[in-house]
C-alpha cells in the first residue's frame, strides 16, 4: 500500500509551491531563533488508528526522540491514546504532551480496518464510499467531497477532541488530503485560525517540498502568509519521504543524510512509529516501515548525529508560544 | 469487563417489562413454522462479527467448521469491511445486523453510524456510544435510536447485503419499550426478521423471572406481520454449573425443550491485541472451541437437534402465510 506514502507527499506538494524565498528571513528566525539555527519536529502521524500505532507513538515520544504526534479522530483506538494523555497530564512534573489532530478524510486500508466520518453519513454523504467509510484515497475525496462537508467533518473531529478533554497543539492532514484541493485547504486554515490552533503549513525554504514537487509552492507561500498573519506559527519545510524507506538500513541512511544536510529553519520530519504485533498485517502491509520509524527514534546513533549537527528539537506548543510572543 | 459476555443477559434482565412470564402458546413456534411436534430446533448465533479482526476470525471458524449457523454484524465497528469481504467468499452465510447502541470497552470504541450531529443523545463525552445500557436509556431519544437503527441497516445494504435478521447488541433495544417499539417497527417495515422470543421461554424466563407478557404480545405482532418468531433465547449462561463451554452446550442440547431456541456465542480468535480490547478473550475462545468441537457435533446428532438459520425461518414463515 503506497497510499499513505503519498500522504503528506501528495498533499504537501499539491499545495506547496516553488520557492523563491532565499532572500527573506525564515520562519525560525521570525519565531526568535538565530538565522543559522536548525530546528526540527520529529512528528509521529496516525496515533489512534490502531493499538499498535498508540504503542509506537507513545514509545517514540516517551523513550525516543519524537517530539510531536497527531491523532486520527475517526479511528477506534482514539480513547486509548486520550486516556494516556490524561494520565500524563496528571503527572505534574512532565511538560504537556505535544499532540495534534491528524484531520482524516480517507480510510485507506481496503476491505480491512476502516472508519467513517465523525460527522456521520447523513451530514456528510459526499465523504463516504459504498462501504459507508471515508474514501479510499485522496483522488476520490477530491472528486466527490463537497467542501462544505469537508469543513463539517473537520469541525466534527475538532469537536470530538475538545469534548473528550484533549488540547490539540496543532492540526494537520492525513494523507495530505486537505492540501490536495485549494477548496479544502481554505477550510482547513479557516478552522485552525478560528480556534487559534496552529495548522501544518510550510512557507520557508521548502527544500524537501521543492524536491518532491515544486510546482505548487506559490500557493503554499500564500497559505503560510495567511496563517502567519492570523497569529499562528508556520514551518520552513516538511520532509515526507521516510514512509517510502522500508528497510531499516535505508531508513537510517536516508535520515542521517537528512540530518547532515538540514538547512537552517524549522523542518517537520514525518514518521509513523508503530509497534506491529501479530495482527497489524491484517490492517496494513506497512508494518515494517512503521516499525523502522520507531527504531529510528530509539537509535542512539541517530540521536548522536542530531547532537553533532546542533539541531534543536521543538514542538508545536513551543512554536505557538513563540508566535504569541512575536506579536 | 464482562459486559459483552452479558450481552442480552444484561439487557434482558434490565428489561422486566419485555419478558414477563406468561402462559406459553399451546403450539411452539417451531410447530407453527412447519416442524413436527416435539422438534428441537437451534440457531447457534455468533454475535459481534465486524467488531474487530479477531471476532471475524472466530465467526469464520464457527460458521465454516462448527455448528454455528448464523451471525450478526456490529456496523459501527472498524472490522466490518473485512467481515463483508469474508461474506462475499461465503455468500450463503446467514448474516444479520447486530444493532449496536453501546461502545462498552475502555480503549477500543466506536461512534454511531448516523454521527453525533444527527444523534447527539447516543454519544458520551468521548464521542462514542455509551458504555452501559442504562446510560443509553438516560440519554437517547427513541427517534435517535430509530435513526441509528436505520443508518446501520443502510450501511449493511450499501454492501449489497440484505440482512437475514436484526438483533440487539447488549440487548439495549429490549431494555426500554420505547426502543423496542422502534426496533419492531423497522423490522416489520423492511420485512426483516428480528430477534424476539415468544414461546416457552425456558431460559429467557430464568434471565428474568418477571418475564413476558409484552414479549409475547410483540412476538404475536411480528408473527401477524409475517415474520418468524423464536420460542426461546439462551444467552449462553444456561445450564449453570458446567465445567466448561463445550460441556455446557452439550448439556443444553440434552435438556432443551422442543421449539426453536437461539443460543448466543461470541466466537473469537483472540490475538495479542485482543487483551487491550477486552478481558473476555478466554471466554470467547472457549465458545469458538465449543462450536467446532466433535463433542457438540456428536450430541447434536444423538439428540436429533435440527440446526436452522434465520433465512430458513423466514422462508418457512412465508410458506405458512396468514
Amino acid at each position: 500500500m503506497k497510499k499513505l506514502m503519498t500522504m503528506a507527499v501528495v498533499g504537501a506538494f499539491v499545495a506547496f509551491a516553488a520557492a523563491n524565498a532565499w532572500g527573506e528571513p525564515g520562519y525560525a528566525e521570525k519565531l526568535g531563533w538565530k538565522p543559522t539555527d536548525k530546528v526540527l519536529i520529529w512528528h509521529v502521524d496516525d496515533a489512534g488508528m490502531s493499538h499498535e500505532s498508540n504503542v509506537g507513538t507513545i514509545k517514540a515520544m516517551a523513550e525516543g526522540m519524537a517530539t510531536s504526534c497527531s491523532i486520527m479522530m475517526p479511528c477506534p483506538w482514539v480513547s486509548e491514546y486520550a486516556h494516556y494523555v490524561s494520565a500524563q497530564a496528571d503527572l505534574a512534573d512532565k511538560p504537556e504532551l505535544d499532540y495534534g489532530l491528524h484531520l482524516t478524510m480517507t480510510s485507506e486500508w481496503e476491505h480491512r480496518h476502516r472508519w467513517s466520518p465523525v460527522a456521520g453519513k447523513p451530514v456528510a454523504p459526499t465523504l463516504v464510499d459504498e462501504e459507508g467509510c471515508l474514501w479510499d484515497n485522496v483522488e476520490l475525496v477530491v472528486k466527490n467531497a463537497d467542501p462544505d462537508q469537508v469543513e463539517k467533518e473537520i469541525r466534527a473531529q475538532v469537536d470530538r477532541a475538545l469534548t473528550m478533554g484533549l488540547k490539540p497543539s496543532h492540526l494537520d492532514s492525513h494523507m495530505g488530503t486537505l492540501f490536495a484541493d485549494p477548496r479544502f485547504a481554505e477550510r482547513y486554515i479557516k478552522v485552525g485560525i478560528e480556534f487559534g490552533i496552529p495548522v501544518l503549513t510550510a512557507g520557508g525554504h521548502m527544500t524537501h517540498i521543492a524536491r518532491e514537487n515544486g510546482d505548487v509552492m506559490e500557493a503554499a507561500k500564500m497559505m503560510s502568509g495567511v496563517v502567519w498573519a492570523a497569529g499562528l506559527p508556520v514551518l520552513d519545510d516538511i520532509h515526507t519521504d521516510g514512509y517510502g524507506w522500508t528497510t531499516y538500513a535505508e531508513k537510517k541512511s536516508g535520515t542521517l543524510e537528512f540530518l547532515r544536510t538540514l538547512k537552517p529553519g524549522i523542518t517537520e520530519f514525518i514518521l509513523h512509529c508503530t509497534e506491529p504485533g501479530d495482527t497489524f498485517q491484517f490492517i496494513s502491509s506497512s508494518g515494517p516501515t512503521r516499525k523502522a520509524d520507531l527504531e529510528l527514534m530509539l537509535d542512539p546513533e541517530v540521536k548522536k548525529v542530531v547532537e553533532e549537527q546542533g539541531i534543536i528539537l521543538t514542538t508545536w506548543r513551543e512554536l505557538k508560544q513563540r508566535r504569541d510572543q512575536v506579536k | 469487563m464482562n459486559k459483552l459476555a452479558f450481552l442480552m443477559i444484561a439487557a434482558l434482565a434490565a428489561a422486566p417489562v419485555v419478558f414477563a412470564q406468561e402462559a406459553a402458546p399451546e403450539r411452539s413456534y417451531a410447530e407453527r413454522l412447519g416442524w413436527p411436534a416435539g422438534s428441537r430446533v437451534v440457531i447457534f448465533h455468533v454475535d459481534d462479527s465486524g467488531m474487530c479482526h479477531d471476532a471475524n476470525m472466530g465467526a469464520k471458524d464457527a460458521l465454516t467448521n462448527g455448528v454455528a449457523s448464523s451471525t450478526s454484524v456490529m456496523f459501527p465497528c472498524a472490522a466490518v469491511p473485512e467481515f463483508m469481504e469474508l461474506w462475499k467468499a461465503y455468500p450463503t452465510w446467514d448474516v444479520g445486523v447486530h444493532l449496536t447502541m453501546t461502545a462498552e470497552w475502555k480503549n477500543y470504541r466506536w461512534g454511531p453510524v448516523a454521527g453525533k450531529p444527527t444523534v447527539p443523545g447516543l454519544v458520551d463525552e468521548e464521542g462514542c456510544m455509551w458504555h452501559e445500557v442504562f446510560q443509553v436509556m438516560k440519554s437517547a431519544m427513541p427517534d435517535e435510536i430509530e435513526t441509528e437503527i436505520r443508518a446501520q441497516v443502510d450501511r449493511c445494504t450499501s454492501f449489497g447485503m440484505k440482512p437475514t435478521h436484526l438483533d440487539s447488541h447488549m440487548g439495549t433495544l429490549f431494555a426500554d419499550p420505547r426502543y423496542t417499539e422502534r426496533y419492531v417497527k423497522v423490522g416489520i417495515e423492511l420485512g426483516i426478521p428480528i430477534l424476539m422470543p415468544g414461546g416457552h421461554m425456558q431460559y429467557v424466563g430464568q434471565d428474568n423471572p418477571m418475564a413476558g407478557k409484552m414479549a409475547r404480545q410483540v412476538a404475536q405482532q411480528l408473527w401477524d406481520a409475517g415474520l418468524p418468531v423464536l420460542d426461546d433465547i439462551n444467552t449462553g449462561d444456561y445450564p449453570k454449573g458446567a465445567a466448561n463451554k463445550t460441556e455446557q452446550i452439550c448439556q443444553f442440547l440434552r435438556e432443551m425443550k422442543p421449539g426453536i431456541t437461539y443460543f448466543i456465542v461470541h466466537c473469537t480468535r483472540p490475538s495479542d491485541v485482543f487483551q487491550y480490547i477486552s478481558s473476555s478473550g478466554g471466554k470467547r475462545l472457549s465458545e469458538t472451541e465449543a462450536m467446532i468441537s466433535p463433542e457438540v457435533k456428536k450430541v447434536v446428532e444423538e439428540e436429533g437437534i435440527i440446526l436452522t438459520t434465520w433465512r430458513e425461518l423466514k422462508e418457512r414463515r412465508e410458506k405458512v402465510g396468514k
